[in-house]
């Protein structure tokens, strides 16, 4: 038996035409395939771990810093993961920068919108990090842990009585007087200060209106005050659901999402620093850096 | 006239010859990577057993190199040995065979590699290279690439097959036609080897992973023995019918 030129190309169109159809087709039946099973899900968690803020660096006034930007990506992930059946978020924060909290706050509500979030307070869970949380369907803490200090400070140091003394001097050309509100090199005035007040102000008045929306306040002028608590009086108050251990947490957010017993938990973590990261890690972290006027942080930080 | 024909003679013995040689590297190619797809054909049994990683790992130190040396040795030959085929003016389909085993793994590996740098962009995109891998493959990316250098790879290697086999009917080498006919089959099992080995876990493919590979490997090694030694018979073939005919031409 031999072949001809033509039966020689027919024979390998017809067997490169069969394993174009077969790849396509078993591509086909894979995006077919019935999803997984509810059984077959996971607990994803996500450690939020000292102070949060946009900056990247390891290093800041409150201790290590949990990058925002790093949570709300690894929360999307969650959300977006339709394995991940339910959430618990291991908090070991004292706050952090205003605007860093709040984009965690939206970003775990959104979260607690599709799936159940559990939260687990650690040792520390107050200021921003608290504020953050509120979103969770339920809240638990570890008996010895410190939450709540609901409120919100800003710290203004100034450096004139010192410049004074070293004989320099500080010209400031502004368009308006209160352009260099805050500024350090000069005492604050009375206009400065009402300024401040009034930006603590409003950004309290947010974090109290959170706090009121999520949870049923015993004393609003204890907790309002701004004053930290240990975790036995912060259940009375009601500002959080119980007291627990963080296997506790899971199998609660196994239980809501009603999963079995043997659902494993996984941990999420944020990319590791690369080398170069590493060593300019720490020029990157400033050039990224805004000043926060408003802090929402327990005070004096812990550790 | 007579010399026109001592050409191409010429020309198909040193093809076959090219191509002898040139199974026989892809045979101890195969060989030397036989343990690798052991090791490797189960992703949890390695990830499970330090010793089997510590193996692995070993052995593509040792051997990796020379597994990579000697696979492109075998594709030179290969081209070379269907450049002379194709010079020897038997056919003309060999001459699109030389361009098909010359440009196919160019393409499909050049494919596979920017398929590879996307999903690897977009596994880093996702952190899952860090976690181990969150969930669900981060595949989507990867596949307009992967999927279509695949099918350039296969097409090529169905083009050799059926060239093989051609031979293999001329010479009336039953060695090199069965080794045709196997290579075609392992060419036709390498996408879904792939495939699986790529796309698995989840889907349909997941649990056939291994059988694939395991079958796609035999195969493979099957098909390199029987086309080493068909080659080797296919050229004595010629040489002794081109010494029959100059005995028949002296007589």
């Amino acid at each position: 038996m031999k072949l001809s030129e033509k039966q020689l190309v027919l024979l390998s169109v017809a067997l490169s035409a069969a394993v174009i159809a077969v790849a396509v087709a078993a591509l086909a039946l894979r995006q077919l395939a019935p999803l997984p099973a509810a059984g077959t899900g996971y607990v994803a968690l996500i450690r939020i771990d000292g102070a949060i803020a946009y900056q990247t660096s390891q290093l800041s006034l409150l201790g290590s810093t949990a990058s925002a930007d790093d949570l709300v990506q690894l929360l999307d992930t969650a959300l977006n993961d339709p394995l991940a059946k339910a959430v618990v978020l291991r908090v070991n924060s004292p706050g952090g920068s205003a605007a860093a909290s709040e984009a965690l706050y939206l970003k775990v509500k959104e979260l607690a919108a599709s799936k159940p979030v559990v939260a687990y307070i650690e040792e520390y869970g107050t200021s921003g990090a608290y504020m953050a949380v509120l979103p969770a369907a339920r809240i638990l803490a570890s008996n010895s842990s410190i939450v709540g200090s609901v409120g919100v400070y800003t710290s203004v140091i100034t450096y004139s009585g010192l410049l004074e003394k070293l004989g320099v001097k500080v010209y400031v050309f502004k368009s308006g007087e209160l352009k260099d509100v805050g500024s350090s090199f000069r005492e604050p005035s009375e206009e400065d200060r009402k300024v401040l007040q009034s930006i603590v102000d409003g950004v309290f008045e947010l974090f109290k209106k959170r706090v009121l929306a999520h949870r049923k306040v015993a004393d609003e002028g204890e907790v309002f005050s701004g004053r930290p608590f240990i975790a036995g009086e912060a259940v009375k108050l009601g500002l959080i659901d119980g007291i627990g251990t963080l296997d506790d947490a899971v199998n609660l957010a196994r239980e809501m999402a009603g999963l079995p017993k043997d659902t494993p938990v996984r941990e999420m973590k944020p990319p590791s620093p690369g080398l170069l990261q590493l060593l300019f890690g720490g020029a990157a972290a400033k050039d990224r850096f805004v000043p926060s006027v408003e802090v929402l942080a327990m005070w004096p930080p812990p550790g | 006239m007579i010399t026109v024909f001592l050409d191409m003679q010429a020309d198909a013995v040193k093809g076959l010859g090219r191509l002898r040689i040139s199974a026989f590297l892809s045979l101890v190619t195969s060989l030397l990577a036989l343990p690798l797809s052991g090791l490797f054909g189960r992703p949890e049994s390695t990830t499970e057993n330090p010793l089997t990683l510590f193996v692995a790992l070993m052995w593509v130190l040792v051997f990796g190199l020379a597994i990579l040396a000697l696979g492109i040795a075998s594709w030179v030959f290969k081209v070379l040995g269907w450049w002379s085929m194709c010079r020897s003016g038997m056919r003309k389909f060999y001459c699109a065979t030389r361009y098909a085993v010359l440009l196919g793994p160019i393409v499909g590996v050049a494919l596979l590699l920017v398929g590879g740098v996307a999903l690897l962009l977009e596994m880093l995109g996702s952190g899952a290279l860090v976690d181990g891998g969150l969930s669900g493959e981060p595949v989507g990316s990867a596949l307009p690439y992967v999927l279509p250098g695949l099918i350039v790879m296969v097409v090529a290697n169905v083009i050799e097959g059926v060239s093989a086999l051609d031979v293999g009917l001329l010479t009336e080498v039953k060695a090199l036609t069965l080794g045709a006919a196997v290579y075609l089959i392992a060419s036709l099992l390498q996408p879904f080897q792939l495939l699986a080995s790529a796309f698995s876990s989840t889907a349909l493919l997941g649990d056939a992973a291994s059988w694939w590979s395991w079958a796609s490997n035999a195969a493979s090694l099957l098909a390199s023995l029987l086309l080493a030694v068909g080659f080797h018979w296919a050229r004595d073939r010629v040489i002794q019918s081109e010494a029959q005919r100059e005995a028949a031409g002296t007589a």
